[in-house]
């Protein structure tokens, strides 16, 4: 009877898992800060983009306007003396940015607070003042800010040129 | 006489046989030489960039979700908090999840304030927690790394604006896993 012998030859690096399921959890730690002293902000509010000057009701001169942005102040540890803040507005009347048009279409802004229907018209040039008491704590304002266009605006833009108007709005905030 | 002749024959053909040219022989045998090689390991690992001396200014315009007139239409990139890294040797083909859990960032527990995250990659879309993304790694030793970016959300930053001074923290998991 003949044997017959079979080499089998295994070569291995390591042993394998075929198939295992793998799971790992690392984590990192997220810092932030928020400064203290004073911080004022204006920013545009979200979704805002182009409005239709000619068929947006709101921006008839007798409507609430559209709303377009605010401006956010808090002060951390006020100082002792001069709690007192003037938030100006300075802005022209809408225009081609490109000059290829000499349209000009006026507009004025309208400010109110978040929570409150009471509005109040700010020209270009107009101030607001904010008093913060000396309290060590944080002290926050918020103001909303809508446009609507003035009767010459409206005017206007019954006969202006087609084309994409801006105009642009800043709003500074100084101590007293 | 008759015996004699046929006793004669057969040691003529036993005679013959010896002297006569072998008959070549062909038979096929077969052995299996078999090889391995194993799965070798993976190294999965995250490392914040941002810690107590180099934290995110949260009210940058960075972080803020509803764009400014420096990051228009909602295009805020985030700051970048750090990465994960995945490193393996004589890996198999394998589609890998990654999941993102976190709380708010708090002011010594109080003051949440809502972010999201992104990863670094073409695509890709801002995580709420529990929110994952993929990997497909091939075949061999794959090597992946991505960074990770932060942004308050819409109601984050508005907390943000009336929340007190301070630094604020959050502990984010990661956990990468075979699907």
């Amino acid at each position: 009877m003949k044997k017959i012998s079979t080499l089998l030859l295994l070569l291995c690096i390591t042993v394998t898992l075929f198939g295992s399921p793998y799971s790992k959890s690392e984590n990192i730690i997220f810092t932030g800060y928020i400064e203290g002293d004073i911080y004022f902000y204006v920013e545009r509010l979200p979704g805002v983009s182009s409005f239709n000057l000619l068929t947006t009701e709101a921006l008839l001169p007798d409507k609430s306007g559209v709303d377009i942005g605010k401006w956010t102040l808090r002060v951390d540890n006020p100082p002792i003396t001069s709690p007192t803040f003037i938030v100006s507005y300075s802005y022209g009347p809408l225009v081609d940015p490109t000059e290829s048009v000499a349209d000009s279409i006026e507009f004025t802004l309208l400010e109110r607070k978040a929570d409150s229907d009471r509005v109040a018209q700010r020209k270009s040039g107009d101030t607001v003042t904010i008093n913060i008491s000396s309290e060590d704590t944080l002290h926050y304002e918020e103001r909303l800010f809508a446009a609507r266009l003035t009767e010459e605006g409206y005017k206007a833009a019954q006969r202006a040129a087609a084309t994409d108007y801006e105009s642009n709005i800043t709003i500074t905030l100084n101590t007293n | 006489m008759k015996k004699s002749l046929v006793i004669l024959v057969l040691l003529v053909f036993a005679v013959a046989i010896g002297f006569a040219d072998p008959v070549p022989v062909s038979k096929d045998r077969n052995i299996y030489f078999y090889g391995k090689i194993g799965v070798g390991e993976i190294l999965f690992g995250a490392e914040a960039l941002t810690s107590s001396t180099s934290a995110v200014l949260l009210l940058s315009d960075e972080m803020n979700p509803n764009g400014t007139d420096t990051y228009p239409s909602d295009t805020a990139p985030g700051v970048k908090i750090g990465k994960w890294t995945f490193d393996g040797v004589n890996q198999e083909a394998a589609s890998y999840t990654i999941t993102y859990t976190f709380g708010n960032l708090e002011l010594d527990g109080e003051n949440p304030l809502g972010f999201q995250l992104k990863e670094d990659v073409v695509g890709a879309s801002w995580l709420d927690s529990s929110d994952t993304t993929t990997y497909s790694a091939p075949s061999g030793n794959p090597e992946e790394s991505r960074d990770i970016y932060a942004r308050l959300t819409v109601a984050g930053r508005e907390a943000a604006e009336g929340s007190p001074a301070g630094l604020y923290t959050v502990n984010i998991g990661i956990n990468l896993s075979t699907n």
